[in-house]
């Protein structure tokens, strides 16, 4: 008999500002590094200019907020971070110079069938989205990405944050 | 003597002031108070799923400040994919009535610059017809009446 195996995502989410719904990421397990408290993120001075950072692992993982509708939210401070969300997810996509840790309420594991992740149909495609399909559970939505594409959609916004150049570390 | 060949059809009122008309073996149910499913950064006119007999289908709504509203009308629409099986593809309507259409009412559509850049499913359209009783006259509506390739509107 011919088995399905099921797979281990990790659920990244995000709630909207007074409310319970808000947005769900999926991202392949070992996308995610660490999860840490907002606690720990620090405002690190770098070249006169503020990198607001996570300290973990010997690296500095420049911070990173969306809204619930994938919106960047610029420049946040610790203080912001610390009130607004309880955790920073460290994403590590394939190219360790994009890495960065996504502020969130939320991070958990789930099982599912591959078979149940739906790809996003062409008409809600776009060039821009990092989000490349779905997983409804539960009458939620979860949204299917990973480190990699999360990092295209960031790259521009991520290149302009100020960092150490500590790239010699070897996550994958 | 002369004879008019006359198809029926449901005439869509679409949100936003479109009219499409579809073929009556293309509807699969006219649902309301649907929750909507929001997908982020999928284009304005369609970035919501909504949950359908176990199924997900997008949602068109060309009315895009309707944001999040789950208390309008939706006609889901069936037509055949790529793969012969049949899919699903919703639209947002402000009202649905059953039509019939002449074959002398078909006009033929000049793809003027205007068109392209009003119609957001202009690539789309096949045939178009202008209505002699009322059916898209309403106000703010431009009277004429569209019929698309949802197999193109949904793969583009």
């Amino acid at each position: 008999m011919k088995t399905t195996e099921s797979i281990r995502l990790a659920c990244i989410t995000i709630h909207k500002q007074g409310a319970h719904e808000g947005l769900s990421l999926l991202l392949p397990h070992g996308n995610v590094i660490t999860v840490e408290l907002t606690s720990s993120i620090k405002d690190i001075p770098i070249n006169k200019t503020t990198s607001t950072s996570l300290m973990t692992r010997d690296m500095a993982w420049p911070i990173v907020c969306f809204t619930t509708d994938l919106t960047i939210t610029h420049n946040v401070t610790s203080t912001q971070c610390s009130t607004d969300y309880r955790f920073a997810a460290c994403i590590n996509p394939t190219n360790p110079r994009y890495r960065f840790a996504l502020t969130c309420d939320q991070v958990t594991s789930i099982q599912c069938d591959p078979k149940a992740l739906l790809q996003l149909p062409t008409i809600m495609h776009t060039q821009k989205s990092p989000i490349m399909g779905t997983f409804y559970n539960d009458d939620a939505i979860h949204c299917v990405t990973d480190a990699d594409h999360l990092a295209k959609f960031l790259q521009s916004h991520l290149e302009a944050i100020p960092r150490h150049e500590d790239l010699s570390c070897e996550l994958h | 003597m002369r004879t008019t060949l006359k198809t029926d059809c449901w005439v869509l009122h679409l949100n936003g002031g479109y009219t499409l008309a579809i073929s009556i073996f293309q509807v699969a149910e006219l649902v309301n108070n649907i929750p909507r499913l929001s997908i982020p950064q999928a284009p304005a006119h369609c970035c919501y799923l909504i949950s359908w007999r176990d199924k997900l289908i997008p949602l068109v709504d060309y009315q895009t400040n309707s944001s999040s509203s789950d208390s309008d009308n939706i006609m889901i629409v069936k037509f055949s994919g790529d793969d012969k099986n049949i899919q699903h593809l919703a639209f947002a309507v402000t009202s649905v009535e059953k039509h019939t259409v002449n074959d002398s009412d078909f006009s033929t559509l000049c793809p003027t610059p205007q068109h392209q850049s009003k119609l957001p499913f202009w690539s789309s359209v096949i045939s178009a017809f202008q209505s002699n009783d009322g059916v898209s006259e309403r106000e703010g509506e431009s009277g004429t009446t569209y019929i698309i390739d949802i197999k193109h509107l949904y793969s583009s």
